[in-house]
């Protein structure tokens, strides 16, 4: 019985920070901003359009805290709206010739100096560095559901149940994004390997 | 070694961390390919989401991130309210200065021939209509209908006007 309470009680002030963590939208924005980021550059491979749709995303977020049921982490509430925001920009194909124009791209040097060197010697960097820019270019190859599901999962480790609830596709489609983005970006490693 | 190499949906399966039967893992503790091949997936995958990660949190700290703050209604800040403001001034007072010019000048142009509407020019406007009304006025034989010129009748025999043209 004891164990049953003190469960509620971690629950309960689980969910209560949750609530609270909501109503603090600068920490929000410190703390999920980069992941969120992150996820949308590599899913819609455009930069300045990732950035606007986390802006909307936050704002979003913060505008509907209320209905917030605390069922969830924050973190997957804010990857499900997210998502639902990729999708609805996805579909929408009034602009798509103006987005291709203005579509910028990945600046991928940027990027691989981002790479600290907390390798043992400049090799090993160079190497991780190569390997990086790989994937990087394997998740280019891929789907924009797959790379999605791909980031999801290996990006910010969450679990096909949590990436069903989160982007709204069946479990089994979850999966087999999944299987085909592995056995895709595999197969360009061992290539290049 | 007996059992054949992981095939790439027995891989998924390992990356995945589901179905991976005592086989697969017994495969996998004696063949250093399979295992290295695995290895090199986690790694490559790992060096993609630091380097990621760091780049998003720089992009971040660059970027302007306020989105909402607690004081402000929404995403325009004070600033461009205000701008807002004076543009939509500036945009009335220029329509209002020009609307008053036009109205001065259109006073201007209609006042300007009244004044010149004298009386000569009346009595010159009159005579030319007189003399316009005496033209139309005037009777003179119309030349088709004149006497002399016999007029086709259209019968049996009779060619019709079109019909000689014709010929």
């Amino acid at each position: 019985m004891q164990i049953a309470i003190g469960t509620s009680e971690i629950c309960l002030t689980a969910e209560t920070s949750s609530v609270s963590e909501l109503q603090e939208i600068e920490g929000l924005i410190r703390i999920y901003r980069p992941r969120l980021l992150r996820f949308v550059t590599f899913s819609v491979r455009d930069p300045d359009l990732a950035e606007s749709i986390v802006q909307d995303c936050f704002l979003r977020a913060y505008n509907s805290r209320d209905s917030f049921r605390g069922d969830c982490t924050v973190s997957t509430w804010l990857f499900g709206i997210a998502n639902n925001l990729i999708r609805d920009q996805l579909r929408t194909r009034k602009f798509q010739f103006w987005r291709k124009v203005r579509a910028t791209a990945i600046d991928i040097t940027e990027m691989v100096s981002c790479l600290s060197s907390s390798a043992s010697s400049p090799e090993t960097l160079l190497l991780q560095q190569e390997r990086a820019v790989q994937v990087k270019e394997a998740l280019d190859g891929l789907s924009v559901n797959q790379r999605r599901i791909f980031l999801l999962r290996f990006s910010e480790d969450m679990s096909p149940q949590e990436i069903s609830d989160s982007t709204g596709m069946a479990l089994n489609t979850v999966k087999t994004h999944l299987y085909r983005a592995l056995v895709a970006i595999g197969k360009q490693l061992g290539e290049t390997k | 070694m007996t059992s054949p190499h992981l095939n790439d949906d027995q891989f998924a399966d390992c990356l995945l961390g589901s179905k991976t039967n005592s086989a697969q893992a017994a495969h996998l503790l004696e063949c250093p390919g399979c295992r290295e091949e695995l290895e090199l997936f986690r790694s490559s995958v790992e060096n993609f989401n630091s380097m990621s990660l760091v780049w998003s949190e720089k992009r971040s700290a660059t970027s302007p991130t306020c989105v909402v703050s607690k004081g402000s209604s929404g995403w325009v800040s004070n600033w461009a309210w205000s701008m807002a403001i004076v543009m939509l001034l500036s945009v009335g007072t220029s329509l209002h200065t020009r609307n008053e010019a036009n109205q001065a000048s259109s006073t201007v142009q209609t006042s300007a021939p009244n004044n010149q509407n004298s009386e000569a020019e009346i009595a010159k406007d009159n005579e030319l209509m007189k003399a316009v009304n005496r033209e139309i006025s005037r009777k003179e034989p119309f030349p088709l209908l004149a006497d002399n010129v016999p007029v086709p009748r259209y019968g049996r025999g009779v060619k019709k006007q079109s019909e000689v043209r014709s010929e």
